[in-house]
């Protein structure tokens, strides 16, 4: 038994749509203050694995349990309300509300109204948001719309942030910049579990990735021995 | 000319009114509620007993205190009343369809529709009933010699007054934001930790409740109701909020408006003999713009033909 308790867990994880078997017996465990990365290929259940924290899929079999408590089966509204915010998939932002009202859609679950010091915090880390605060999500740029959707999400100041691929439809130099603030939230005491399909990026700031192929884990461990496993090597960074 | 325009703002303002309930809940939930029309209908038969008690029928002058505070408890009941049918409506016949296929929950709206219909023809009879006298009709002079009643004013005022108070409430509040949020992206709305069925009931209220609300005020300008009369009104309403862009609150509020100016216009052609011939015209014209805009402008006036949903 391990003495301290991982803040996310997944034990033992089936899920399926319709007779479709998505996530085979899967475990993972994310410890808190952590950023572990999730890494696969398209189809091997990585937005799925998403989606089953989330509660927008149900396990069939096995359990998910935040900070000791199962979620699997609770309403998508109640596993937010335990500290768990999401920056989904697709990015999501509400495209006719303004900049500062993402945000503070993204405060909604807080008891407290004292948001201010929140939204000063994202537009620190985000220089660009304070100067569109006033304009309309949609007609942003992809890249724009990413840093709002993370700030969003830290808005509800939760303990695990999920992200589903925040590097997608971003440049390079972006994805770079995205990637060193996901770094400095995590430094400031968020634990991060993420989905990334540029595994070379994710390895690089992850201290312990998973990697999924056809719903399930195939391998597990340190960035560091996974960046110089071979299975990750010829399937994710291009190597020989 | 200007009286045209008074008495179109007039009506046209009780459009927008039940126009707003069609666009907030198709926004929401993409639905047509055909129901809305007959909690409307409700809506004017529930105020007729309170105006009843309130007001003092057979005085030959209503004093005008009691006029606005029979008027104000009538609205408040009638709101209330409509409101919660409304929520009802949604929780017991919309949200068990919700996820599934489009065509369900329409056709469950048009069965709610008429069971309310009928419901209301076996509480209140086939024919018209004439709504209570609640204030004498006082005409005051306007611009360019035409006259404005303190029934057109009451109208207007009300009607502007809820249209200024759902646009505040939407665009300025938090939970108005969350309804937006809900209907641009209901998944994303619930990742946020917003009661997505909570908003959805929200809005079935608001709707119903301003339904109701204007439901008064048409009583009092109509002054006769049938059990179908928000059938008709509704369809009008309807028509009114896809000319403005369904889904789109400021729309329909035009769209009504717009409506209400035509149907006046129409009114009034004809003259001598065959004046107030227009009247057989109201469904031609009104529908006429309605195919019009169908086909030019699909989107409606004021919405637009850009996707929500990436």
């Amino acid at each position: 038994m391990d003495e301290k308790q991982p803040l996310l867990e997944f034990r033992d994880v089936d899920t399926y749509y319709g007779s479709l078997h998505i996530l085979k017996d899967v475990n993972y465990s994310v410890d808190a203050g952590e950023i572990v990365a999730l890494l696969g290929s398209n189809g091997a259940g990585k937005t799925t694995t998403m989606k089953t924290i989330l509660g927008l899929v149900r396990p069939r079999d096995g359990r998910v349990i935040f900070e000791g408590k199962e979620i699997n089966g609770l309403p998508t509204r109640q596993i937010v309300e335990m500290g768990i915010a999401p920056v989904p998939e697709g990015r999501r932002v509400f495209p006719k509300l303004t900049v500062l009202d993402n945000l503070k859609m993204g405060a909604w679950t807080r008891k407290d109204r004292d948001i201010q010091k929140d939204v000063d915090r994202v537009y620190t880390l985000f220089p660009r948001l304070a100067e569109r605060k006033n304009q309309l999500a949609g007609t942003m740029s992809g890249g724009e719309q990413q840093m709002l959707a993370i700030g969003r999400a830290l808005m509800a100041r939760p303990r695990l942030m999920i992200m589903d691929e925040p590097s997608m439809g971003l440049s390079p130099i972006l994805t770079e910049r995205v990637f060193d603030t996901i770094v400095e939230i995590n430094k400031q005491g968020t634990t991060i579990f993420m989905v990334e399909q540029n595994a070379y990026m994710a390895l690089e700031i992850a201290s312990r990735a998973y990697v999924l192929q056809t719903g399930e884990v195939v391998l597990s461990g340190t960035a560091q021995s996974l960046m110089e496993s071979d299975l990750v090597r010829r399937a994710y960074l291009g190597g020989s | 000319m200007v009286e045209i325009l008074i008495a179109g703002l007039a009506l046209g303002s009780l459009y927008a009114i039940v126009a707003l309930g069609y666009t907030m809940v198709y926004g929401i939930i993409e639905l047509i509620n055909f129901a809305h029309g007959d909690v409307f209908t409700f809506g004017v038969f529930v105020a007729i007993p309170v105006l009843d008690r309130l007001i003092n029928q057979s005085a030959i002058n209503i004093s005008p205190l009691q006029s606005l505070i029979g008027i104000g408890v009538a609205m408040i009941v009638s709101a209330l009343l409509c409101g919660i049918l409304g929520v009802a409506i949604e929780r017991l016949a919309y949200r068990p369809l919700r996820n599934a296929p489009r065509l369900a929950p329409l056709i469950t709206a048009i069965g709610v529709s008429l069971i309310i219909e009928n419901a209301l023809f076996q509480w209140q009879g086939g024919g018209l009933i004439g709504f209570p006298s609640t204030l004498n009709v006082v005409q005051y002079p306007f611009l360019g010699g035409a006259t404005i009643t303190n029934v057109q004013i009451l109208v207007i005022a009300v009607a502007v007054l809820m249209m200024i108070g759902l646009d505040l409430f939407v665009n300025r509040t938090n939970v108005g934001k969350a309804m937006r949020a809900v209907a641009q992206d209901r998944e994303a709305a619930a990742m946020m930790g917003i009661n997505v069925d909570r908003i959805i009931s929200l809005t079935f209220l608001i709707g119903s409740a301003l339904a109701g609300a204007g439901a008064v005020i048409y009583g009092i300008e109509i002054s006769e109701v049938g059990y179908d009369t928000g059938f008709t009104l509704g369809l009008f309403a309807f028509t009114a909020a896809v000319v403005g862009g369904i889904g789109n609150i400021r729309g329909a509020m035009l769209g009504g408006i717009l409506i209400g100016v035509v149907i006046s216009w129409v009114d009034n052609l004809g003259s001598g003999a065959s004046a107030g011939a227009g009247t057989e015209w109201y469904d031609v014209v009104v529908f006429a713009i309605l195919v019009l805009i169908l086909v030019f402008r699909p989107a409606g006036l004021l919405g637009t033909n850009t996707t929500e949903k990436v």
